[in-house]
């Protein structure tokens, strides 16, 4: 069969399924809201390598901490700082059934001498670091921003050692 | 002293071949003319915009909805899972198309005798193909990786480098494919000796085939809700494209190689060395590909050209009894046998019939998963009709052109002392007794869903296989009445015959008519409710039959007008 016909065909069959599927299928009308209740940090990725996460959880200090790849337990890893150092904070939201599944991020001051270590796009998750250092940053709920998270990520210039 | 005039030297001889060929394949006449070039440049231009727009909108709303990793900056490896995509459909096709090009082709025998050596022939072929691979690669792959370019931080540099690469990346499934065809061809000479082991390893393949797709449809959940499958897709979709990046870092590398390397600063930069290694790698790790797979392939090819086609096969005359049959099945044993030798039109067809039910059955299971108003219910059957009909008359486009590709040698029907309605007639008989099946395999399916009752389901099956019957009929019609013999004796492969195209659209025309004919009388039925419904698929029973017996009255009066009244002038 001639190949322009065989487009035809699939064309007309895709959008009959699309046309019927949206004049008749019923309505239903969802007016229960679920909320998030958990924000898991999963990794963080840097160009297209992705660094695992775990938790961390010691008296006040608490949060998801990057994971050294070299090491089998969990350690933190001290990121190679290079100037202009962008990093994603890869999540996930539990339940997978959150009505509302946005996500805004924070950063938090965190260093001895309170540098502003790094900043956070509100939206995307996307980090810049202006300098080495440690920083955390909150991962707030949109539906519930009482619901949150905790991730510190720390950079370290090794080019003085 | 007269000097003897001697062959050009290089290049101009494989100049010349790779030309000869790629006229041939690629169907080049428009260069010659004006007009046409223009209207091919434009289209080729169309093509290139259409495509990248439908990549570049693709790619946006993966972006807007944060469908890779929950965040809107789109993936390194989903270009990775692109690009395999496209390597594994084209090293397949390639494997194919250079096997049938470098060893069975029937123009091997004519180019050896040029004034070129073998090994100009050899690669001229390899060069032809490579070319054919460029010009698709450039209409539907380039735009797709232009289409993320523009989505993505990519060097300005980008938009240059990636025309330079794809010049190496068509490469890829090109030599890829020159390697495999070598095992390929002593595969295909081991089955064409053994023509059982041939049928059976082809039927387990297909069937194969047919599960794993019958399993992928019956996958779609029995109630489609976007609400709560969203989620578990996106989380499904980034795991994937980890996936790729994890166990496909070959094409990874690739794609790092068009892309550059995305830094620290999140941004694709050529100034590191893996683009170049990458870039460097390929082109050494091809070359010696090639020059390994030229000398085993090249080998093959001389052997192939020295004992043409009757290489590989047994030349042992095998006895079979005579066994006389009557004249109608004589003659349907020929048409099967013909049919069978040209294993693209068979297969053309036997992908139609086949096709059809498991189309009905993705199309069902579908809306099986939908909560439908019950008009829409009788949307969706009238709907399965088209389905069913559509593609199944539209293959009957083939049919159209079946007499006339017999070229010169149809006129041996008028000599033979039988009625010309026998030899015609025969020849229908494997596509009506085929795509009957298909039709009733497909109700089969269709009824699954539906649970008519059983002589609702049978009046419709009836009512379609007249139609079938008739447009096919029609088809051969059309071919009897405008007879296309010389333009298949002279022209070629690429032969425009008018009766394909006004098959097709009459297909169109009966399919879309007779669906909607099937929506009105189930309306009928329900809105009426003094109708029975069983009287809605009595009456398209009727519209089938009355069809099919004007067709085949119209037939058989015209190869009387065309065959025996022409013969008694």
């Amino acid at each position: 069969m001639r190949k322009s016909v065989v487009l035809i065909i699939s064309t007309i069959s895709l959008l009959a399924i699309i046309a019927i599927g949206l004049i008749f299928q019923r309505a239903k009308i969802y007016d229960e809201t679920v909320y998030i209740e958990e924000i898991i940090v999963k990794s963080v990725k840097i160009g297209d390598d992705f660094f695992e996460t775990y938790y961390y959880d010691h008296e006040t200090d608490y949060g998801y901490r990057v994971k050294d790849p070299n090491k089998d337990h969990n350690a933190q890893f001290a990121i190679p700082y290079q100037e202009n150092l962008t990093m994603l904070i890869i999540y996930e939201v539990k339940p997978e059934t959150s009505t509302n599944k946005n996500v805004t991020f924070h950063t938090t001051i965190h260093d001895d001498i309170e540098r502003q270590i790094a900043t956070v796009e509100r939206d995307s998750g996307l980090v810049t670091f202006l300098q080495d250092g440690t920083a955390s940053f909150d991962l707030r709920a949109v539906d519930n921003p009482a619901t949150t998270t905790k991730i510190k990520i720390r950079t370290k210039d090794f080019s003085f050692d | 002293m007269s000097k003897r005039r001697r062959v050009k030297p290089f290049p101009y001889d494989l100049k010349t071949l790779i030309a000869m060929q790629l006229k041939d394949k690629l169907d080049l006449g428009f260069v010659k003319n004006k007009g046409q070039l223009i209207r091919k440049i434009v289209f080729f231009i169309l093509r290139f915009i259409i495509v990248g727009v439908i990549s570049f909108a693709l790619f946006y709303v993966a972006s807007f909805f944060k469908i890779f990793h929950n965040s809107p900056f789109l993936p390194t490896s989903l270009m990775t899972i692109v690009l395999t995509i496209i390597f594994v459909i084209s090293t397949i096709t390639s494997s194919n198309e250079l096997l049938k090009s470098l060893y069975l082709a029937k123009d091997n025998a004519l180019l050896v005798t040029y004034p070129t050596t073998l090994n100009k022939v050899f690669f001229s072929k390899i060069v032809v193909y490579y070319l054919y691979e460029l010009y698709k690669n450039f209409t539907f792959v380039v735009p797709i990786f232009l289409a993320y370019g523009l989505l993505s931080p990519v060097s300005p540099f980008f938009y240059l480098w990636v025309l330079v690469t794809f010049f190496v990346v068509t490469l890829i499934p090109v030599i890829l494919g020159v390697v495999i065809s070598i095992p390929l061809f002593y595969i295909n000479v081991f089955l064409n000796r053994v023509r059982f082991l041939k049928t059976v390893v082809f039927i387990t393949l297909l069937s194969l085939f047919i599960w794993l797709v019958v399993e992928i449809i019956l996958l779609i959940p029995p109630r489609i809700n976007i609400l709560f499958l969203w989620e578990p897709i996106k989380a499904g979709l980034s795991e994937i494209s980890i996936f790729f990046q994890k166990y496909f870092v070959f094409v990874y590398y690739i794609v790092v190689m068009i892309f550059g390397k995305l830094n620290t600063s999140r941004v694709y930069s050529y100034l590191s060395w893996e683009p170049w290694l990458i870039f460097f790698s390929t082109i050494f790790i091809l070359g010696v590909l090639f020059m390994l797979a030229y000398y085993v392939s090249r080998f093959i090819f001389l052997k192939m050209i020295s004992q043409g086609d009757s290489y590989g096969k047994s030349l042992k005359p095998k006895a079979i009894l005579n066994v006389r049959h009557s004249r109608f099945i004589t003659f349907i044993i020929k048409e099967v046998r013909l049919l069978l030798r040209n294993g693209e039109f068979a297969y053309n067809f036997l992908a139609t019939y086949i096709s059809i039910p498991i189309i009905i059955l993705l199309v069902n299971q579908i809306f099986a998963g939908m909560d439908l108003y019950v008009k829409g219910q009788f949307f969706v059957q009238a709907f399965n009709v088209l389905l069913i009909l559509l593609p199944l008359l539209a293959s009957n486009g083939l049919i159209a052109t079946m007499y006339s590709k017999e070229a010169r040698t149809a006129y041996m029907k008028r000599t033979k002392p039988v009625n010309a309605l026998i030899p015609l007639f025969a020849k229908l008989i494997p596509n009506l007794v085929l795509s009957l099946t298909s039709i009733v395999v497909s109700l089969i399916v269709f009824n699954i869903y539906m649970n008519f009752i059983f002589i609702n389901i049978f009046l419709l099956a009836l009512g379609m296989i007249f139609i079938q019957v008739g447009h096919l009929f029609l088809s051969g019609l059309l071919d009897l009445m405008n007879p296309q013999n010389e333009q298949y004796a002279t022209t070629g492969t690429h032969v425009q015959n008018p009766n394909e195209t006004k098959s097709i659209i009459l297909a169109f025309v009966i399919a879309f008519a007779y669906a909607l004919i099937t929506l009105a009388f189930i309306l009928e039925a329900v809105t009426d409710p003094s109708i029975k419904f069983s009287v809605g698929f009595l009456k398209m029973f009727f519209i089938g039959l009355g069809f099919a017996l004007i067709v085949l009255y119209l037939y058989k009066e015209n190869i009387k007008v065309y065959y025996n009244q022409r013969v008694e002038s």
